[in-house]
């Protein structure tokens, strides 16, 4: 929760709290952040096919077809 | 993704003589240390035995993987759905990067040991990208710096060994 405050005050909290968020997903389990990666590769997947561009495997699909 | 399958691969690798160690490096043994980013491949460093003349072979590697049902395709090989490049060690940097590894994982999984992965030191990793030197390199040296907090003993005394003190001091790094 961001309390009010000014343009730069909030902005600077915002950065903050980007860097605490940045702290966090790097201390968690490397079994959890491959999983991120793999959620990551589904994204870009969505980008890629609303830009037309081809998409690219995402990890363990091709193991599960 | 199930890191214990990759795991068991590389094992199997080391079991059957084809390599004397192995150490997961690039992006995937970075996001170890780091908030998750997106990568597409899993880089494997190997160090493999040479021929007199200095030459390694790839061959008796792919025809192991080949025959447990593991399909090359274009430079890597897919195993349980992911692309894994196998690549050589070919410098000091990474033949002490791979065998100062260390292993993630494993442990007891109630049918015996089962291995973990190899991955590299966060300082030997930072020591790497200091070394190859490419734009995206160089983005995830800093922010690894910041995220992967490094034994500063370690990377210094990691940087003197490879002649690479002066690049890491060029390209930012806080003094050791």
């Amino acid at each position: 929760m961001i309390s009010p405050g000014t343009p730069e005050a909030l902005f600077r909290e915002a950065l903050v709290a980007k860097e605490h968020r940045r702290a966090r997903l790097a201390r968690l389990p490397f079994e959890e952040k491959l999983g991120i990666v793999v959620e990551l590769q589904r994204l870009a997947n969505v980008l890629r096919a609303s830009a037309g561009r081809p998409l690219r495997p995402v990890w363990g699909d091709a193991a599960r077809v | 993704m199930d890191p214990s399958i990759l795991a068991s691969v590389l094992d199997g690798i080391l079991r059957a003589g084809l390599a004397s160690r192995y150490a997961i490096g690039g992006a995937v043994a970075a996001i170890h240390y780091m908030e998750p980013f997106l990568t597409y491949d899993v880089d494997v460093f190997l160090d493999l035995p040479e021929s007199p003349a200095g030459l390694v072979d790839l061959g008796p590697l792919y025809a192991h993987l080949q025959a447990r049902g593991y399909r090359p395709q274009g430079e890597t090989v897919m195993i349980d759905g992911i692309p894994v490049q196998f690549l050589p060690v070919h410098e000091d940097l990474l033949r002490e990067a791979v065998r100062e590894a260390r292993e993630v994982g494993g442990g007891d999984k109630g049918e015996g040991q089962a291995p973990g992965l190899r991955i590299m030191r966060a300082e030997h990793l930072l020591a790497v990208m200091l070394r190859t030197g490419r734009p995206q390199d160089r983005v995830r040296f800093q922010k690894m710096l910041t995220e992967a907090t490094p034994d500063r003993a370690l990377l210094k005394g990691i940087l003197e060994r490879h002649g690479l003190r002066d690049t890491y001091l060029d390209w930012g790094g806080p003094p050791l």
